[in-house]
């Protein structure tokens, strides 16, 4: 009798040490481990209004890049509200040098917010604080309604205003009116919020 | 089955179905209003009905104060070079400028224009500071120190005149302080003005000294800033107001 009831209270201990590792491994592993590997894949955005009619022509972005290894990209992308989306022009930081601007490339888009909203997008490629988003201008030209057009017109937004499309991502605030994302605080998972 | 297990598990169904019970009244799925779950108190503030007894409303003849400057920066000196973003371009103009027309004389500046935006709308610049809603577009920070955050986007060459900060101050140890910051891109930063609650009486809002600051989009991102003083509901920022005139 006394052999089964320790082997019971045996089997009891090991179960709750088995518990306790699992919960450990459950908490630590997908949260930390996993999101880290794939948290330099998230993107920060910035929903903008634009007037109606405008032509979008150039998207400049201003960013603090001292990455040798990586550049952030810039896009204005639209969304039609049923899973459609376009990206409609991109930049990308280089160097590796600090603080910098890029202009697109030329292009043409007449803003239509009956059909489609407009974000700002971010893609930092890694999440510390050797890339951040300083800003971005987008410049944009008003029809004169003689079939000419006026301008230029700017939306001038700091970086610092943007933040990430999951909550899962942290973003910390370097000066200046700059962001960069953080991932550090993904490893210590029970000390998190 | 034994008389223990049977007991077991009936305690267990009992605790599954009192769950299910709270959940289905409890009904998180039915919110039918932004509001719902909201807090409200009986008294919620004096609504600034009488346009033009405010220096930042049409048909103000009070004296105007001109700003100072800003008392507490809203932030720190920059660990950071302030380098213009690429030197060896600067005088040159990119294919999303012109160049810029002579400056006319001082135009005639229109009534007051308004841009309005609730205090729950805002944003921590880190996500190290956390907040909560309260209610009727008001929010309050529970952990951390960032400040609260909002792109603050004019028409080029208006004249920003006030900044109106809406808040419930009913903390003794600190006070609600708003800025509007404009930032250049390349680590330059100024604040354009500032204004800080006031008492601890609840709900209130506070007026700006006069700015005149004519917006220039080309060349800075425009930002309303928020610190909320303390870390819990006794501070709430409910909303900003920003006057300006067209030219």
């Amino acid at each position: 009798m006394k052999k089964v009831l320790r082997s019971t209270c045996r089997l009891g201990w090991r179960i709750v040490l088995v518990g306790i590792l699992l919960a450990g491994l459950l908490n630590a592993v997908p949260i930390g481990t996993v999101s880290a590997a794939l948290i330099s894949y998230e993107i920060f955005s910035l929903q903008i209004h634009l007037p109606e009619g405008a032509r979008i022509e150039y998207l400049r972005l201003y960013f603090y890049d001292t990455n040798t290894s990586h550049n952030s990209i810039a896009w204005i992308t639209t969304y039609d509200g049923a899973g459609g989306y376009t990206d409609v022009v991109s930049t990308q930081s280089s160097g590796s040098s600090g603080y910098g601007q890029s202009v697109s490339a030329y292009f043409e888009h007449i803003v239509d917010n009956e059909t489609e909203t407009y974000v700002l997008n971010w893609l930092p490629s890694v999440s510390d604080a050797s890339m951040r988003l300083m800003g971005m201008r987008v410049a944009y030209k008003l029809p004169d309604g003689a079939g000419g057009w006026v301008g230029y017109y700017y939306l001038h937004v700091a970086g610092c205003t943007f933040t990430p499309r999951s909550s899962t991502m942290e973003w910390r605030y370097p000066l200046a009116g700059g962001v960069y994302a953080t991932s550090w605080d993904h490893f210590l998972p029970f000390l998190r919020k | 089955m034994s008389a223990k297990r049977v007991w077991i598990l009936v305690a267990s169904v009992m605790i599954l179905v009192g769950l299910t019970v709270v959940t289905v009244f409890a009904n998180p799925f039915s919110q039918t209003s932004s509001e719902d779950g909201a807090h409200y108190e009986e008294w919620i503030g004096t609504a600034d009905t009488v346009i033009g007894d405010d220096p930042d409303e049409d048909g103000y003849t009070g004296p105007v104060v001109s700003s100072p400057g800003v008392a507490v920066p809203s932030e720190g000196e920059s660990d950071l070079e302030t380098l213009p973003a690429e030197p060896a371009s600067e005088g040159e103009f990119r294919p999303d400028e012109l160049q810029p027309e002579a400056p006319e004389a001082e135009p005639q500046w229109s009534g007051f224009y308004y841009d309005f935006s609730a205090g729950a709308t805002m944003r921590p610049r880190a996500s190290l500071t956390n907040w909560e809603y309260w209610g009727g577009g008001c929010l309050y920070t529970t952990k951390g120190y960032d400040l609260l955050t909002l792109p603050l986007n004019l028409p080029e060459g208006v004249r920003i005149d006030y900044l109106r900060l809406y808040y419930y101050d009913s903390s003794t140890a600190g006070n609600l302080v708003a800025y509007i910051t404009i930032y250049d891109g390349g680590g330059g930063i100024a604040d354009l003005i500032s204004v800080v609650s006031s008492g601890s009486a609840g709900y209130g809002y506070v007026v700006s000294d006069y700015v005149g600051q004519v917006v220039d989009n080309s060349t800075y991102a425009y930002v309303l800033n928020v610190g909320t003083g303390v870390n819990n509901e006794t501070n709430r920022l409910c909303g900003l107001r920003v006057a300006y005139r067209l030219p």
